[in-house]
């Protein structure tokens, strides 16, 4: 399963994340690392494991090139999924035609 | 008239003080008290009383914050929302991070055990800071430099001799009698136990230096919940009342170390973004400076060494530390030393002055060597100078002018003078105490270890600062792909047993001294209440029905008696029995006509009706009149 960074830190996933701001970036992480920071749950025997997934993706998205590179990924895959769609509804119409023929 | 409060405690049936008040201990019968009539001590006895009722309610444990410093240290606590330097025994903000132990095997510990250093070099330990988590061979430049013996043990690790006991001590049971001291005073000044504390080190101390400062803390009883870098808790004093964000350095030259960090702070979070330093730099190596340069003059005058002399290497280091300090406000200072050693030609003086200009050039390689770690941590933060917003400054050695000069040049900018650079890591230590105990709750600390990976088992989150520009997320694994570098550092650590060990004797000399104390202060409150009754009696006169004061001087003369024996808890009890009469020859003469005010009269009346909610134990406020 592939991470989406952008929803860790709350913010809009996939290609919508890339659009977010870098100064929206940090203030999302900071209101995340409020919430999840182990400090702040005592009794959470996940939470160190929670906060260091936040700080992971927070340590690509802060960082503009790697942040880049990421989107770039992202959108690879996207444009990917939509080329397979539109394929699949090609080959689809396709095989309408024959059946129509 | 000068009047102070007293409180006194009135306890039956045995004369135990009360543990967790010793504070008050002092007024107790105190000499020339002469106490105010019942009827207006009455009032006050209640609103004490609620005083403390409501001290009990309020029972959550209070965690404290610890700077333990190579030279000073400083203890911070939340009070009302807000961090507050705790100040110690003698009224002070910082104490020297100074252990000694005398001829007769008494152990001292601050101001006391500083003050007599000259005398006794070889069993005074200050800066033990430089050798705690410490390999013997880490820290042969160090070890030359103190007046103590520095040993190496059968593991390598340092080991402090300590010839008037015959002992050799760990540095991190050094360290942890200075902690003890801490914070008894803090649970005197506080007014509660004080248990838990959050301790900080310099940011480039590795993880055995962290885990020897865990260990002291275990030795002194102490649970240490959390290790912070100390210019983290700087950063975290200097904002704790600031929202915006802002871009931070800071510089902190304490007594034996030198740190740089630089962080993020907004909206409640304080993120390290790097950090840089040098262990081996500090205060104490500018002294050191002026000590040599002292000494080579008299060696060339004189052909003597001084430095062979540990008592006159005292003097010096103590001189030395002096001058300096003047050098900060001054622009020369003068240096006198006395009788500083003696030849067949009779006693040797030095009497010099040292200008700012001669320190300054003295010092003028140690003043290089804080370039490269402020470079270094902008570098590895990835941002240029222009990118700080405000330059802290931490430590006391950031008070000499040519540090500040550094400071200037490289940063460009004039350093933020609003924080107390002796005081704002404790304060910050306490913050951070304040997020563990819940009592702050909007703000969290992203604090970085530069040197390893370690120390998770505190529940702190410590994350490597990570290598930028390295590999990138796959779509495979959740991780980044990431390499976390991990130093794997020599066992400079205590064997766990042997820590055990210094617990439990720790423990033992902890109730030997307190056995020691409590003699000593039961002693000297008999000789007091001797002293007061028999003032009374001898005031009072006739006026003392005779059966009355038959009473008191048969108890008097129990009590004398008791005192010369010497045995602590027949002491405590002649004394209540006293305590006892005197209460009924005040009654007696409250009752009768015309009774003289101010004379006499405990508080006979006031007992019934104003017993504490402790049953028998009333704190009350009295007039100690001089």
């Amino acid at each position: 399963m592939e991470v989406d960074h952008y929803a860790i830190l709350g913010l809009p996933s996939g290609v919508q994340g890339a659009k977010v701001s870098h100064e929206n970036i940090i203030k999302a992480f900071r209101l995340q690392a409020l919430k999840l920071h182990p400090d702040k749950r005592r009794d959470d025997p996940d939470a160190h494991k929670n906060f260091l997934r936040l700080k992971n993706s927070y340590e690509i998205l802060k960082d503009r090139q790697s942040r880049k590179a990421y989107d770039d990924v992202v959108r690879a895959k996207h444009e990917k999924i939509i080329q397979d769609l539109k394929r699949q509804e090609m080959m689809a119409r396709k095989k309408a035609e024959l059946v129509m023929k | 008239m000068a009047s102070t409060a007293a409180q006194i405690h009135l306890i039956r049936p045995s004369f135990a003080p009360n543990p967790t008040r010793t504070t008050s201990k002092s007024g107790f019968f105190g000499t020339s008290v002469s106490f105010t009539t019942p009827k207006s001590s009455l009032p006050r006895l209640r609103k004490c009383s609620n005083r403390r009722n409501h001290s009990l309610r309020v029972a959550a444990e209070k965690v404290v914050g610890i700077d333990l410093g190579t030279t000073n240290s400083a203890v911070g606590a939340m009070e009302g929302g807000k961090p507050v330097i705790v100040t110690n025994a003698e009224g002070q903000r910082t104490t020297p991070s100074v252990v000694a132990y005398t001829k007769n095997g008494d152990r001292l510990v601050g101001q006391i055990a500083k003050r007599q250093a000259v005398v006794n070099p070889e069993n005074t330990f200050f800066s033990v800071k430089r050798f705690i988590g410490r390999k013997m061979i880490e820290v042969d430049e160090e070890a030359k430099q103190v007046s103590y013996n520095v040993v190496r043990d059968d593991n390598g690790n340092v080991k402090l001799d300590c010839p008037a006991i015959g002992k050799q001590f760990a540095a991190e049971e050094i360290s942890a009698q200075v902690l003890r001291k801490l914070v008894d005073d803090a649970s005197k000044f506080l007014n509660e136990k004080v248990s838990k504390a959050v301790v900080t080190v310099p940011a480039y101390f590795n993880d055995s230096q962290r885990t020897a400062t865990k260990d002291a803390g275990r030795i002194a009883g102490l649970e240490v919940l959390r290790i912070i870098n100390e210019p983290t808790a700087a950063s975290l004093a200097y904002g704790f009342e600031r929202k915006n964000n802002e871009t931070i350095l800071v510089f902190d030259l304490g007594g034996g170390t030198f740190d740089v960090s630089v962080l993020e702070v907004g909206d409640g979070v304080f993120e390290v973004l790097s950090t840089s330093g040098d262990t081996h730099l500090g205060g104490d190596d500018f002294d050191k400076r002026i000590v040599d340069w002292l000494a080579l003059s008299f060696k060339n005058d004189e052909g003597i060494d001084l430095l062979k002399d540990k008592q006159a290497l005292q003097r010096l280091t103590e001189t030395a530390e002096k001058a300096k300090m003047e050098l900060s406000t001054l622009t020369q200072a003068n240096i006198s030393l006395p009788f500083i050693t003696a030849t067949a030609d009779g006693p040797k003086h030095i009497e010099t002055t040292l200008t700012r200009a001669k320190f300054e050039e003295l010092c003028s390689d140690l003043l290089d060597r804080l370039k490269t770690p402020v470079q270094n941590s902008l570098r590895d933060a990835k941002l240029s100078i222009s990118d700080i917003d405000e330059v802290i400054l931490v430590g006391g050695s950031t008070r000499i002018p040519a540090v500040q000069g550094v400071v200037k040049s490289l940063t460009g900018k004039d350093p933020n003078v609003t924080v107390n650079p002796d005081e704002v890591v404790a304060l910050g230590a306490a913050v951070q105490a304040g997020v563990l105990a819940g009592d702050v709750s909007d703000i969290v600390l992203l604090d970085v270890t530069p040197l390893s990976i370690g120390l998770e088992t505190l529940g702190g989150v410590m994350t490597k600062i990570i290598p930028r520009n390295t590999t990138l997320p796959t779509s495979k694994s959740e991780g980044s792909g990431k390499k976390q570098d991990i130093t794997i550092t020599g066992a400079s650590t205590l064997p766990s047993d042997e820590v055990e060990r210094m617990v439990s004797e720790a423990e033992r000399f902890s109730k030997e001294d307190k056995e020691k104390r409590d003699a000593i202060d039961t002693k000297n409150q008999a000789d007091s209440v001797v002293y007061q009754t028999e003032k009374q009696l001898k005031e009072l006169g006739e006026k003392v029905p005779a059966e009355v004061k038959e009473k008191v001087e048969a108890k008097l003369e129990e009590l004398k008696k008791a005192i010369t024996e010497g045995v602590t808890q027949v002491i405590k009890d002649t004394m209540a029995a006293l305590n006892q009469e005197v209460m009924q020859l005040g009654q007696s003469l409250y009752n009768q006509p015309g009774a003289t005010p101010g004379a006499g009269g405990a508080d006979g009346p006031s007992e019934a009706s104003n017993k504490g909610p402790e049953g028998d134990v009333i704190d009350a406020d009295f007039t100690d009149s001089k």
